[in-house]
């Protein structure tokens, strides 16, 4: 069974259409010294949410991210650098961890021309950032509330940079839950084994003949069993935590409105299904495979039915295009695609919240800045995240149907210049009629800028603050390399560490406290030192 | 075992097995795309064809391809690299090379049937076209 006490509530919670918090906001900090962004991490430990807290009910939500400088800031790069060296499974993804987005978005991600690296936002561009802080709230005053003790304690640690700040808000009332585009958004998120979540219809992965099993806990949440039969991660300190993408993504709605209303009429078509074949699922969310002929918002509406289909009935994607943004993305057991096997192997957990006022529909574009704050869980970031975006968004190479590499995903490929870029096909079932083809498809979304993190533990979060190192877990404890108070292998200074000044102190003693919830069920970690621990890294 | 099970992998143009100083296997292929979407495809489609065929070697994961990431090691650590490279098609992936042809034959058909100056060139045309969807992909 998961500890959820033990895990950040943005990994397995809140997630799904309907669910999503309203009022969502990033802040991006770099740190100065060491001990003052652990003072940092301890003042507000007590706010950090983890899932069982917030399944107890709690006013806002807070998140703590950490990029890999951060993570050698605070002494555990040795962590990272043996897993490397020893853990097969784990050598991509904290390769990616370290190198972070900006290295991997051109050749990786794709991310070219105007969404090069060196068109990102600032604050994404210029050196690395240290940490993200991840609040959320279902009403506007509790977010308020939330980041005004947040921006206190930042404020109170000179050397932290705050950075930057993201805001993002759910449009609200019959618009709630959708996209820029003005489709509903995050209705296929993987059920995860063992989360305490429904497992719906179509969420997990497609038994042989029918029924859906949930995703393996893995595949997730560092430190358990996941699709490969394997446990990775399974040092304390990396243990129940997992893996955060960030990207900035902006939207040219007025962009996209126009193509897909200039396709629908070349080729006397209807805009709504022109638009409906290219993301998969009509406005409401219904799916094409299960309403290919109209929107159904009563179907979409049924959190049971809709995504409850497979693609085997469908080979010639008649109904819901190969092509389709969201056949490509989770292929399921798809016979022209990779396969249920591969397919479970890159599921990724996704989180978007629109930024940006929305263009009112039909008007014309008015140049204002919008898009998503998209965020992706996951625990191996190269073979989820940046696989699925590299093979399946970006290229072709899964499918037997699909041929022409230049055919993106419609909605968020990187089509390539006008004179290479791609096309979608959408084939009729429609006796004796031509395909309708979208030509010169232009891109739709911009990369302006993004990180990787990873989530830690509560217990990994509480011994930064303390500067103390998580026990070593014996079992786990497979190669010396793993051992934690084996000195790093690269001979980094290590001080010792002050034993802990107030073991009894904990978790309780931060500065801030949001609305006093009885101290949560937390489980509190151990708080003697367990051996030398680093904490001259500030060098 | 015949040229059956390299079928499924639809980005194989060509693969070749050979004996090297009688206790060596040489495995030659000619792929297109990634390496790990290429192993997963070993892994995922073909696995058991593949344990027959590289089972014997030394050093290979005991729980065999289906272990993608055991078997990624073990393939990429005994790569030899290739020093010359060549082919009509370089920039052509093994589908769209597939689907080229067979849309080149049907459309001759088409145009010995159906010539310029047919009454119903258009109605046949869309005809045509959606009777050959699955080649304009």
């Amino acid at each position: 069974m998961l500890e959820l006490s033990q895990i950040q509530s943005n990994i397995l919670r809140e997630y799904r259409h309907g669910t999503a918090p309203a009022f969502v906001h990033f802040i991006f900090l770099r740190f100065g010294e060491a001990k003052e962004a652990r003072d940092l991490i301890k003042a507000l430990y007590p706010m950090v949410t983890s899932c069982a807290r917030l399944d107890g009910g709690v006013p806002s939500v807070l998140n703590i991210g950490l990029a890999y400088p951060a993570v050698e800031l605070f002494g555990f790069g040795g962590d990272a650098r043996a897993l490397n060296e020893r853990d097969d499974e784990a050598t991509g993804t904290i390769e990616a961890f370290k190198c972070g987005m900006r290295v991997r978005a051109a050749e990786i991600l794709g991310d070219d021309d105007d969404s090069d690296p060196s068109n990102w936002e600032a604050p994404y561009r210029q050196g690395r950032l240290h940490a993200v802080l991840c609040l959320n709230a279902h009403t506007r005053e509790k977010l308020d509330a939330s980041l005004k003790l947040v921006g206190d304690a930042i404020a109170s640690f000179p050397s932290v940079q705050r950075v930057h700040d993201e805001a993002a808000a759910d449009f609200g009332g019959d618009l709630s839950g959708t996209e820029h585009f003005g489709f509903a958004d995050g209705i296929a998120q993987p059920s995860v084994l063992d989360s305490g979540e429904p497992n719906y219809a179509g969420a997990g992965t497609p038994g042989k003949r029918r029924g859906w099993a949930p995703v393996k806990t893995g595949e997730f949440v560092l430190g358990h069993l996941d699709e490969s039969g394997q446990v990775q991660f399974r040092s304390e300190f990396f243990k129940d935590g997992s893996f955060m993408v960030f990207r900035k993504l902006q939207q040219h709605v007025g962009r996209f409105r126009d193509y897909v209303n200039a396709t629908a009429e070349r080729s006397g078509t209807d805009s709504e299904l022109v638009g409906a074949k290219m993301v998969g699922r009509w406005k409401s969310g219904a799916p094409l495979m299960l309403a290919p002929n109209k929107d159904d918002p009563a179907l979409a509406a049924d959190a049971k039915r809709n995504n409850d289909f497979r693609y085997k009935d469908d080979k010639e994607g008649k109904r819901c295009p190969i092509g389709a943004h969201i056949r490509r993305n989770n292929p399921r057991e798809d016979p022209t695609g990779p396969g249920t096997i591969q397919t479970s192997k890159h599921r990724i957990i996704r989180r978007s919240t629109p930024y940006g006022t929305r263009l009112p529909e039909g008007a014309s574009d008015d140049g204002q800045d919008r898009g998503v704050l998209f965020v992706v869980i996951n625990a191996d970031i190269a073979r989820q995240f940046e696989f699925v975006q590299q093979n399946w968004v970006n290229s072709v190479l899964s499918s037997t149907v699909l041929t022409l590499p230049e055919d993106r995903d419609p909605l968020i490929g990187h089509q390539r210049n006008p004179d290479k870029a791609g096309k979608f096909l959408m084939p009729t079932a429609k006796r004796n009629k031509p395909p309708v083809i979208a030509w010169s498809l232009p891109r739709f979304v911009t990369t302006r800028g993004g990180e990787y993190f990873l989530l830690p533990s509560l217990d990994t979060l509480f011994h930064i603050g303390q500067g103390t190192r998580p026990p070593s877990d014996q079992e786990a404890c497979e190669s010396p390399a793993e051992q934690h108070d084996a000195p790093s292998p690269d001979g980094e200074v290590e001080a010792t560490v002050p034993s802990d000044p107030d073991p009894a102190a904990g978790p309780g003693d931060g500065v801030v406290e949001p609305d006093p919830p009885a101290e949560p069920e937390l489980v509190e970690p151990p708080a003697e030192p367990s051996g030398p621990a680093d904490d001259d890294m500030s060098r | 075992m015949g040229a059956r099970p390299l079928k499924k992998l639809s980005t194989l143009h060509f693969a070749r097995v050979s004996i090297v100083n009688g206790n060596y296997m040489l495995f030659a292929s000619v792929y297109d795309g990634d390496f790990m979407q290429y192993v997963e495809d070993f892994g995922t489609r073909i696995a058991k064809q593949i344990d027959t065929i590289f089972g014997a070697c030394v050093g290979y994961p005991k729980a065999g391809a289906a272990d993608v990431f055991q078997f990624k090691d073990f393939l990429a650590a005994r790569q030899v690299p290739t020093n010359a490279f060549g082919g009509s098609y370089l920039d052509r992936s093994l589908l769209q090379i597939q689907a080229s042809l067979r849309l080149t034959k049907c459309l001759g058909g088409f145009t010995r049937r159906v010539g310029a100056q047919h009454r119903r060139l258009v109605p046949k045309l869309d005809k045509f076209l959606h009777r050959h969807q699955d080649l304009l992909t």
